[in-house]
């Protein structure tokens, strides 16, 4: 899987169940930011979305790597098996 | 199948807080099927409401819950050290009144794990209509870090 389904495999996430707006998320939106506002529930959201489907723990891992969807697919690819 | 000896080993609650009585169906971390009787005696039914007795949603969705708890099966170490939490309610819908004499017969089934988190879809009936439905997420935290 490249960076680009990566990506948007992510944004497909946010949308259906974190309930984002696709219009407002870019690949480089701060997710945590007072635009999107996600919480530290979602947080746990995403480390289990991305665990089930790219194989990546994310559990521990700084917040710096959870800025942004681009963010989260480097650290997705920098780690995957 | 579990009675509510073997259910009373295996999770905390305890009366009259303790919302599944018989488990009929058991696939550990997977699915199961429990059931609630709703007794005219229960303590909440007093307030809600005096003369319209209605059983209120949120101690159908702790029903759900307790079920889901017993789906979660962990090794005895993890059990020692994390407590298992309900972490999120998603799109509940309690689509038909539950009134004393009801039986809940509560179906649970893993959706989603990973991370942290087990997800569960759960469907609620009463002589097999559907009362109400959602999803439930859980969560284990350490229990050290309980209250700090």
């Amino acid at each position: 899987m490249d960076q680009e389904e990566v990506k948007s495999k992510l944004k497909a996430f946010f949308m259906s169940d974190l309930g984002v707006d696709g219009d407002v998320l870019q690949y480089d939106t701060e997710l945590f930011g007072e635009e999107i506002g996600l919480d530290s529930v979602d947080s746990l959201e995403i480390i289990s979305f991305v665990d089930s489907n790219f194989n990546v723990s994310m559990t521990g891992v700084g917040k710096e790597h959870f800025q942004s969807i681009n963010t989260i697919a480097a650290y997705i690819e920098a780690h995957k098996a | 199948m579990m009675n509510i000896y073997e259910i009373s080993e295996k999770i905390a609650q305890r009366p009259p807080f303790q919302m599944i009585e018989r488990v009929t169906e058991l696939t550990p971390n997977e699915s199961a099927v429990g059931i609630k009787n709703v007794s005219v005696n229960e303590p909440y039914f007093t307030g809600h409401f005096p003369g319209t007795p209605i059983m209120p949603g949120v101690l159908i969705v702790e029903s759900c819950a307790q079920l889901c708890s017993l789906v979660i099966e962990k090794p005895a170490e993890d059990l020692e050290k994390n407590l298992y939490v309900l972490l999120k309610i998603d799109g509940f819908k309690f689509v038909k009144p539950v009134i004393p004499g009801d039986q809940l017969e509560i179906s649970v089934k893993k959706t989603k794990e990973g991370g942290v988190l087990v997800g569960f879809d759960c469907i609620v009936k009463v002589n097999g209509n559907i009362h109400a439905k959602g999803a439930l997420t859980f969560t284990s935290i350490p229990k050290e870090s309980l209250g700090k």
